[in-house]
């Protein structure tokens, strides 16, 4: 049978958790396998040589170093897991979750690390979920509270990049070249952290076509309803040039439709960092192109009901000036005599029509009136009133 | 309206407002000017008939030579199309905009060649 000694270096050296052994004064006396694998420092890189606290983050140290001394004045363990950032070999950071315990006998400490990046990216990347969708109810209300869609857009992407934390985010409108028939894409709208990453001033973000950007293949997706990702390692060489200018490492591109037509697209940039996007966050974008585009629709039919009631109003108000007029310009075209009769005839039939229509407009309003009928809006009523 | 006689050399598009009282008067030196600019046109009328429009032009002197029609009206009040009037379809009714998104669409493929077409 295996000494107790042999079984303890056999716990050590495979197990799943990165163990360390330091002395009271912090100096790593053993690193097991698992913590080697995850640092990419070998043992005796290490061991007797460098404090353990050395390989925390900055910004993490002073709190970790307080937790060990702790610990060690009081020679006692305590059931705390502590979390913080681990500096690897090659100086890339890694989320621990670790365990400090005091082994009386010999005054050293024993170190646990589990690498939990992974789960404080989920959790960050939920929150930042979570963030944008706080940021798109608060769009909403804005959206509602005023009548014009352009006037809150700052504001509302304003909230969005920062609830996203993206370097910018920004509307572009679809227009057609005469000329070539291209699509062409226009910026509309842009919030950026600082001033530097804007792109709106570019005189070549005006008229550009979705060809001439490298960037058909966002046409082909856009148009079809599908929201775009973009990664400068990944996409093809003529996007990686345009995001090589703009100086962007990753982008996600949502359609903008208003009704079935599409508008244009919104989209998230980052150019200081390499970033993963949630499925989460990209859906969310998503849903924030959708609220854009629902928020232009509001606001075009609100309008066009308008135009429709104050034409339709104008009509039945004064229903004989039109005929009035055209009247009147008959008589001068008489008295001209540089017409045939037959022009005379046709525009004097025109105006009899007109005369049908009135009447045939002052019946329906008529039967309205009578049925007390609610689809006549109140603005119709008011303006009919004064 | 600009009295200037190149303000209409290098447009594409143009929107001219006018007061009703002087529509007609405008509209015959548009068309004026257009045509001196050697400029073709297609005038879309659903208030004027296109023949009335025809013989205003004849008598102001302006070549209709270069002025093709989609007259919406004239049918539609009189029920028949007058004899006589040249490069002019006429719809049924100003309100089927199928039949008049078609008729644009086949008088734009007429003039296809001319250059510097200009639609009214």
């Amino acid at each position: 049978m295996e000494s107790k000694g042999d079984i303890y270096k056999l716990i050590f050296d495979n197990a799943g958790t990165g163990i360390l052994l330091s002395d009271n004064k912090g100096v790593i006396l053993a690193a097991n396998k698992a913590f080697c694998e995850r640092t990419e420092f070998f043992e005796d890189e290490i061991a007797g040589k460098h404090k353990f606290c050395s390989f925390i983050h900055p910004d993490d140290k002073k709190r970790v170093e307080e937790i060990y001394k702790n610990q060690t004045e009081k020679q006692t363990s305590e059931n705390l897991i502590t979390e913080f950032r681990f500096l690897r070999k090659d100086g890339e950071v890694i989320n621990v979750a670790s365990t400090f315990a005091f082994d009386e006998k010999t005054g050293n400490i024993i170190i646990t690390l589990l690498n939990i990046t992974e789960k404080i990216e989920i959790l960050k990347a939920l929150k930042r979920r979570d963030a944008i969708l706080y940021a798109i109810n608060h769009g909403i209300n804005l959206f509602l509270k005023e009548n014009s869609w352009k006037k809150v857009m700052p504001d509302v992407l304003k909230a969005i990049g920062e609830a996203a934390e993206v370097a910018r985010i920004y509307c572009f409108e679809n227009s057609t070249d005469e000329k070539t028939g291209l699509l062409l894409m226009n910026e509309r709208f842009e919030w950026a952290y600082d001033k530097k990453a804007s792109q709106i001033n570019n005189p070549k973000m005006q008229g550009l076509s979705y060809k001439d950007a490298g960037v058909l293949r966002w046409q082909e997706k856009l148009k079809k309803g599908e929201v775009v990702f973009a990664d400068i390692n990944s996409v093809d060489e003529d996007e990686r040039k345009n995001m090589e200018v703009l100086g962007v490492k990753t982008s996600v591109i949502a359609p903008i439709f208003i009704n079935d037509r599409w508008w244009g697209f919104a989209a998230l940039d980052e150019t200081r960092k390499e970033r993963v996007w949630s499925e989460g966050e990209i859906e969310t974008i998503g849903v924030a192109a959708g609220m854009i585009g629902s928020a232009i629709y509001r606001q075009e039919s609100y309008e066009t009901l308008i135009a429709y009631i104050t034409e339709a109003a104008l009509r039945i108000k004064e229903p004989g000036f039109v005929i009035k007029e055209n009247l009147v310009q008959i008589k001068k075209d008489v008295l001209d005599d540089i017409v045939s009769k037959q022009s005379i005839a046709t525009k004097i039939e025109i105006q009899i029509k007109n005369i049908e229509q009135v009447n045939r407009n002052i019946k329906d309003l008529n039967r309205l009136i009578v049925e007390r009928n609610k689809d006549i809006p109140e603005a119709y009523r008011h303006f009919i009133s004064n | 309206m600009d009295s200037s006689k190149d303000c209409l050399k290098n447009v594409e598009i143009l929107l001219v407002i006018s007061p009703p009282e002087r529509l007609k008067d405008n509209n015959i030196e548009l068309i004026r000017r257009l045509t001196e600019n050697d400029r073709e046109i297609l005038i879309i009328t659903s208030s004027q008939p296109s023949q009335y429009l025809h013989e205003l032009y004849e008598a102001k002197g302006i070549d209709s030579g270069k002025i093709s029609f989609i007259d919406t009206i004239t049918k539609f009040a009189m029920g028949t199309v007058p004899d006589g009037v040249q490069r002019c379809r006429f719809l049924s009714s100003p309100s089927d905009l199928t039949s008049l998104s078609i008729a644009i669409s086949e008088s734009l493929k007429e003039i296809k060649k001319r250059k510097n077409l200009h639609c009214l």
